[in-house]
């Protein structure tokens, strides 16, 4: 399957190309783009100069994505992809609300290539649950009140999972250390971290 | 722009050029490159290349450019040759970073001064040269204490390089002007910014770094420290390395770094430690010694008490490690 729902190359070009000097000629090079981009296919999207082939399997759903070299995760994810759950943040790698699993392994997708992602599984929180059924992790979120405005909740999530299967020691403070860089602006992290470590201890 | 899945040392080499970015994470080269401040044409991937390996080597280790640094702070052979870098890996950014960022990369990290970073900041030599410095004019941030210049008080951002430069490990190198490596002590891969503060390293950005060499000596021992106020970078930090043949201190290494332009040698520390009984390792005569060619100015001078806390306490990790090896 292909997707190209988005795409964020051509959309700059033509804020590029509107705000130059000459109107008319911004007016018909703007439709001249729309046609052709009305042109690709699903299916067979055409190669730019420059555009990467971007294989990947997201959320379980092989994917062939046509990306910019300079893409992010974050940006394919939520521009290409429309996965809007992993947060735009504060795009210097220290918030946690983008976090995203890239074979099994948390990082920070907005300051990771995109290309680089090629053949790796790629999971979202939305592919924490396929069935659509809560996690035990989603349950107790909820049930220690961990969640207020929600903005970090899938970013804490995917982290949370991920943590679940690095060897942290048992205590709370390592605990907390290895949420280190998940930022919650609601305050709720003592939440989260009781709703991780109820998991923790139910899993032994 | 283009992307260059290299297959091997000699194809990423191939497409190196005066705009090209070798990419190991990709981190801080996102970072700039979507601030503007980096703005390259040829992206190198170096994902497939053979670099994520950590070996036994004479004695020592090998590390692969490509290993991440939560691997390296997880290495059973890392925990028991080099218990020091296992112990700064593991504290480097946070563990999400971690997991993607490389050692190659940890180490040519670009400088984390904030002005350099920001890109509404016209004023820094380093991006644009005679542009001026506005930390040094006294907008945000203190700067480096040690190894600045006129023009440039970046402070040098690679942690592991502290613990490194403290285990006189090598890197080597490859470019593309020639065909076959070349090793290089890491200190000497680092430069001061002196009146030409573009770069911080003394390579060309077209040579690939493919590993590090790390030599194992029985009788050493190191003691590490750091005071951080974020989990990004430390503000100060220092390692230090002691050979002790009993009672008296053979060799020593000091090494400072968050508050230095490069992982900074306090070579009149060491010459104070050496030849003196372990007893005298801790005195702070040896502490003063380590300050010693320090440059504050009003922003920084608050930043020698923290340097000498750091140096105080890994003086005093090291003997300690001296001491329960001795058992």
């Amino acid at each position: 399957m292909t997707t190209r729902a988005e795409d964020p190359a051509l959309s700059r070009r033509q804020f590029l190309v509107v705000s130059a000097a000459s109107c008319a000629l911004a007016q018909h090079a703007a439709a001249q783009e729309a046609t052709e981009s009305q042109a690709l296919t699903p299916a067979e999207p055409s190669l730019r100069p420059g555009d990467v082939i971007l294989s990947c399997r997201v959320n379980g759903t092989p994917q062939r994505l046509v990306i910019d070299p300079g893409s992010s995760l974050l940006d394919v994810l939520r521009q290409q992809l429309g996965l809007l759950s992993v947060r735009h943040g504060c795009a210097d790698g220290t918030c946690g609300s983008c976090t995203t699993l890239v074979a099994g392994k948390r990082v920070p997708s907005c300051l990771t290539p995109a290309a680089l992602c090629h053949q790796q599984d790629i999971t979202t929180v939305e592919g924490l649950s396929p069935d659509g059924e809560l996690t035990p992790l989603q349950k107790a979120f909820v049930r220690h009140d961990a969640v207020d405005c929600g903005f970090c909740i899938p970013g804490q999530l995917v982290a949370a999972h991920a943590l679940l299967q690095e060897p942290i020691g048992p205590d709370p403070a390592s605990l907390a250390e290895a949420l280190c860089g998940q930022q919650c602006a609601c305050d709720k992290l003592p939440q989260i971290l009781a709703a991780i470590a109820s998991v923790r201890s139910q899993r032994g | 722009m283009q992307w260059v899945r290299a297959q091997s040392i000699a194809e990423a080499l191939s497409h190196a050029g005066p705009h090209s970015r070798y990419v190991g994470g990709g981190l801080s080269l996102s970072l700039l490159a979507q601030r503007g401040i980096e703005q390259p044409e040829t992206l190198i991937d170096l994902s497939a290349l053979p670099l994520r390996q950590v070996e036994g080597r004479q004695g020592g280790l090998r590390i692969g450019a490509q290993v991440r640094l939560a691997e390296l702070a997880t290495q059973p052979m890392v925990q028991s040759l080099a218990p020091l870098l296992l112990e700064i890996a593991g504290q480097i950014a946070t563990p999400a970073l971690r997991n993607q960022a490389t050692v190659g990369g940890e180490l040519l990290e670009p400088t984390r001064c904030p002005l350099f970073r920001d890109p509404s900041n016209a004023r820094c030599n380093k991006r644009s040269a005679g542009s001026g410095c506005a930390v040094i004019d006294g907008v945000g941030g203190p700067g480096a204490l040690f190894g600045t210049s006129a023009s440039c008080v970046a402070t040098s951002a690679s942690e592991l390089a502290v613990g490194l430069c403290a285990m006189s490990a090598e890197v080597t190198l490859y470019s593309p002007e020639g065909t076959t490596e070349r090793s290089l002590p890491l200190l000497d891969l680092y430069r001061e910014p002196g009146s030409d503060p573009s770069s911080s390293l003394t390579i060309q950005r077209t040579e690939l770094l493919t590993s590090v060499t790390v030599p194992v000596l029985a009788q050493q021992v190191f003691g590490y420290a750091r005071l951080a106020e974020s989990p990004l970078a430390p503000l100060a930090s220092a390692a230090v390395m002691l050979s002790v043949r009993d009672p008296v201190v053979v060799d020593a290494k000091v090494i400072l770094g968050g508050l230095t332009s490069r992982p900074w040698r306090a070579k009149r520390c060491e010459q104070r430690i050496i030849g003196q009984p372990l007893a005298a390792v801790q005195s702070e005569q040896v502490v003063a010694a380590a300050l010693e060619g320090a440059q504050p100015r009003p922003s920084s001078r608050p930043l020698l008490s923290l340097a000498e806390q750091v140096v105080r306490h890994a003086l005093r990790r090291a003997v300690e490690a001296h001491v329960a090896h001795r058992r």
